[in-house]
C-alpha cells in the first residue's frame, strides 16, 4: 500500500491529525514526517494532502498560521485545536478497533 | 460555538478570496522549494532538482482546483465563471447584445404595462364598499349628465339608497393654492355632499362635508377634503392639517378631513388625471356649471331589480319631460314621485323656452355591454351570479333633429360565456321610440368632447368602446 491513492480520506485525516500533534508543522514536513515514520511504506501525495489539510482547517480541527520556517521563509505552519485534539483521539480509537478486527479476522483464517 | 467559528472561518475565504489564493499560492510554491532544496542537497543539479520537485508535486492547477473545492465555495465559484464567460461573450458580440436587451426591454415594458392596465380596469375590484350595487349613470353617449338631471333622478328615485355625483369638468390645477410656502396650482373635484358615504368611503382624519358646507356659492367652497397623497406630499402626513385654513384662488378653505389613501379617484375615477383635493358642490348655486357637467353614481338598494330600476329612470326620464309650463300639477298627474321642484327652478332659470332637464325619453334600451361585462366580471367570481359591477343609465338626445331622446341602461355583468349573448340580444330588446313630438332641448351634444377626454374613468373608457355599437340612434 505504497501508494497515497489508496490511503483511505479518513485514515489520512487520521495521520495528519496525529502528525501535528506533538509540534506545529507545515504541509511539506506534515508528508515528509508521515513517510519518515512509516519507513517510507506511506508515501502521501500533495494532491490529496493540500486539499485534506484545507478541508481540516475548515473544519476547525487544525488551525494555520504564517510563522517563518528554519529557511528564513514564512511558511504555513498547521497546529491542533482542541476540537481537533478531541477528533484525533476519537479517530484513532476507532483505527484502533477496526485494525484490531481486521487482524483477528486474519489470523483466524 | 464550533459552528460559528467555522462559519466565520467560511466566510472569510469567501470574502478575502484573493488573498486566499495568493496564500495556496506561497504555500505550494513554499512546498516546492522544500523539495528543490531537498534535491539539491542529496546531489541534483538545481534545474534538474526543480523538475523533479514538479513532477512529483503532479498536476499544480487540478491540485489547487480540488484544494479550492475544501473551501466550500465551488458552486459560487462556478457561477461567477459562467457569469463571466456570459459577459465575455455579449462585450465580443456588442451589437447583437444591444439588440437582445432592446428585445427584452420592450418586451418587459410592453407587457408590465398591459398588466397594469389590466390589472385596474379587470383584475382590481373597486376600491368601494359593496361595489356590485353601485351604478353608473349618464346622459347618453357623452357619459355625463346635467345637474338637473341629478336632481330629478334623486328626487323621484325608489330604486337606488342613494344617489351621489361629481363635476366632470374640473380640470388639472383649476385652483391656486397660495398663502403657505410656495405657490401651488392644484387640482380640484367639486363632490355632492353623499359622495363619500354612498362608496362607503370614510375620512382617514376628520371629517367629510356637513350639509351647511355644501350649500355655499360654486366658486367659494368653504371646505375642502385633501387627498392622501396630496397630504402626504404637501403636508408631509401632519396630522394636525385637519382644521387649518388654506387659500385657495384667494378665498379661505377649511380642511375638514383627509381621504384614505386607498381611496384613489384618479385611478377609479379619471385615469391620468391626479386630484390632490375636493370640494362641496352647492347644487342650488346658479352659478354652478351648466349642462352635461356631472357623473352620477347610484347605489342600488338591496335587491333591487335592474330591470324595474331602468324602467324608473325610464318614467322620471318621461315625467320630467314635460314641458317647462307642466308644472308641478301636471308632475303630478304624470304620476311623479316627486315635486321636481328643484328641477323646475332650476330650468326657469334658464330662461322661459327651456323645457325640462330630461326631456322626452323615448327608448330604453339595456345593453349589456362586453367591455362593461368584463368589468363586472372581475369584481365577483361567482359562477352563475351576475354580478352588475358598473351601470349606467344614460338619457340620450341621439339626434337633435328628430327631437328625441332614448334612456340607455348600461350594465355590467358576469360570467364571460354569456356575454356575448347579451351583447347580441340588447339590440332587439330595444324599444323603438314613438314619434311623440315632445320637446327636449339642451341636453347631451353640449359636451360631446367627454366620451374621448377618458374624465369619468374606466367605465368610460370601456363604455365608450361600446357605444359605437350599443347606443346609436335607433
Amino acid at each position: 500500500m505504497g501508494r497515497p491513492n489508496d490511503l483511505v480520506q479518513g485514515t489520512l485525516d487520521l495521520l495528519i491529525l496525529k502528525t501535528i500533534s506533538l509540534e506545529p508543522k507545515h504541509g511539506w514536513a506534515i508528508g515528509k514526517r508521515i513517510e519518515q515514520v512509516s519507513g517510507d511504506v506511506l508515501q502521501v501525495q500533495q494532491g490529496s494532502l493540500y486539499p485534506a489539510l484545507h478541508r481540516l482547517e475548515q473544519k476547525m480541527w487544525i488551525k494555520a498560521k504564517w510563522t517563518e520556517s528554519e529557511t528564513g521563509r514564512a511558511a504555513k505552519y498547521y497546529s491542533l485545536t482542541a476540537a481537533g485534539r478531541t477528533q484525533l483521539e476519537k479517530e484513532t480509537a476507532n483505527w484502533s478497533r477496526l485494525s484490531g478486527a481486521i487482524n483477528i479476522v486474519i489470523q483466524s483464517v | 460555538m464550533l459552528w460559528v467559528q467555522r462559519l466565520w472561518l467560511r466566510l472569510q475565504t469567501l470574502f478575502s478570496r484573493r488573498r486566499a489564493v495568493e496564500q495556496l499560492d506561497d504555500e505550494i510554491q513554499f512546498h516546492l522549494d522544500q523539495q528543490i532544496s531537498e534535491y539539491v542537497a542529496a546531489g541534483m543539479d538545481r534545474e534538474e532538482a526543480r523538475h523533479a520537485a514538479m513532477r512529483v508535486f503532479g498536476n499544480r492547477t487540478l491540485l489547487k482546483e480540488k484544494t479550492r473545492e475544501a473551501w466550500g465555495w465551488g458552486a459560487l465559484d462556478q457561477v461567477v465563471q459562467d457569469l463571466r464567460y456570459g459577459f465575455r461573450g455579449m462585450r465580443r458580440d456588442a451589437g447583437t447584445t444591444v439588440l437582445a436587451i432592446l428585445i427584452a426591454g420592450v418586451g418587459i415594458g410592453s407587457a408590465s404595462t398591459v398588466f397594469s392596465v389590466v390589472n385596474a380596469l379587470l383584475l382590481r375590484p373597486l376600491p368601494f364598499r359593496d361595489p356590485g350595487r353601485l351604478v353608473w349613470i349618464s346622459n347618453g353617449e357623452n357619459y355625463s349628465t346635467q345637474p338637473e338631471q341629478y336632481s330629478d333622478l334623486r328626487e323621484q328615485n325608489q330604486s337606488f339608497s342613494d344617489l351621489a355625483g361629481w363635476a366632470g369638468f374640473y380640470r388639472a390645477g383649476d385652483k391656486k393654492l397660495t398663502g403657505i410656502g410656495e405657490p401651488e396650482r392644484l387640482t380640484s373635484v367639486p363632490v355632492t355632499e353623499n359622495f363619500f358615504s354612498l362608496l362607503g368611503v370614510e375620512p382617514f382624519i376628520g371629517r367629510s362635508f356637513t350639509s351647511e358646507e355644501c350649500q355655499g356659492k360654486f366658486y367659494a367652497p368653504p371646505a375642502m377634503l385633501l387627498s392622501h397623497n396630496f397630504w402626504r406630499r404637501r403636508f408631509a402626513s401632519d396630522p394636525n392639517v385637519v382644521g387649518q385654513k388654506l387659500v385657495l384662488d384667494n378665498q379661505s378653505v377649511v380642511i375638514v378631513g383627509v381621504l384614505p389613501a386607498s381611496f384613489d379617484f384618479a385611478s377609479v375615477l379619471a385615469p391620468g388625471t391626479p386630484v390632490d383635493i375636493f370640494i362641496p358642490w352647492p347644487l342650488k348655486d346658479t352659478s354652478k356649471p351648466a349642462g352635461n357637467t356631472m357623473a352620477i353614481v347610484g347605489r342600488l338598494k338591496p335587491g333591487a331589480n335592474r330591470r324595474k330600476c331602468a324602467g324608473r329612470v325610464h318614467r322620471v326620464g318621461e315625467t320630467t319631460g314635460e314641458p317647462v309650463s307642466g308644472t308641478e300639477s301636471d308632475q303630478a298627474k304624470a304620476g311623479s314621485a316627486g315635486t321636481a321642484r328643484e328641477r323646475t327652478s332650476a330650468s326657469r332659470s334658464r330662461g322661459a323656452d327651456v323645457r325640462s332637464g330630461c326631456g322626452d325619453v323615448d327608448c330604453l334600451r339595456e345593453s349589456f355591454a362586453s367591455a362593461n361585462g368584463a368589468n363586472g366580471d372581475a369584481a365577483k367570481g361567482n359562477g352563475d351570479t351576475i354580478s352588475v359591477r358598473s351601470w349606467a343609465f344614460s338619457v340620450d338626445e341621439t339626434d337633435a333633429n328628430r327631437e328625441r331622446n332614448s334612456l340607455v341602461l348600461w350594465c355590467c355583468v358576469g360570467p364571460p360565456s354569456r356575454r356575448g349573448r347579451h351583447a347580441r340580444s340588447s339590440a332587439s330588446r330595444c324599444i323603438e321610440p314613438s314619434s311623440s313630438g315632445k320637446r327636449s332641448t339642451r341636453w347631451e351634444h353640449a359636451c360631446l368632447h367627454l366620451a374621448g377626454g377618458g374624465r369619468f374613468g374606466r367605465a368610460l373608457w370601456l363604455g365608450a368602446g361600446a357605444a359605437g355599437s350599443g347606443v346609436q340612434a335607433p
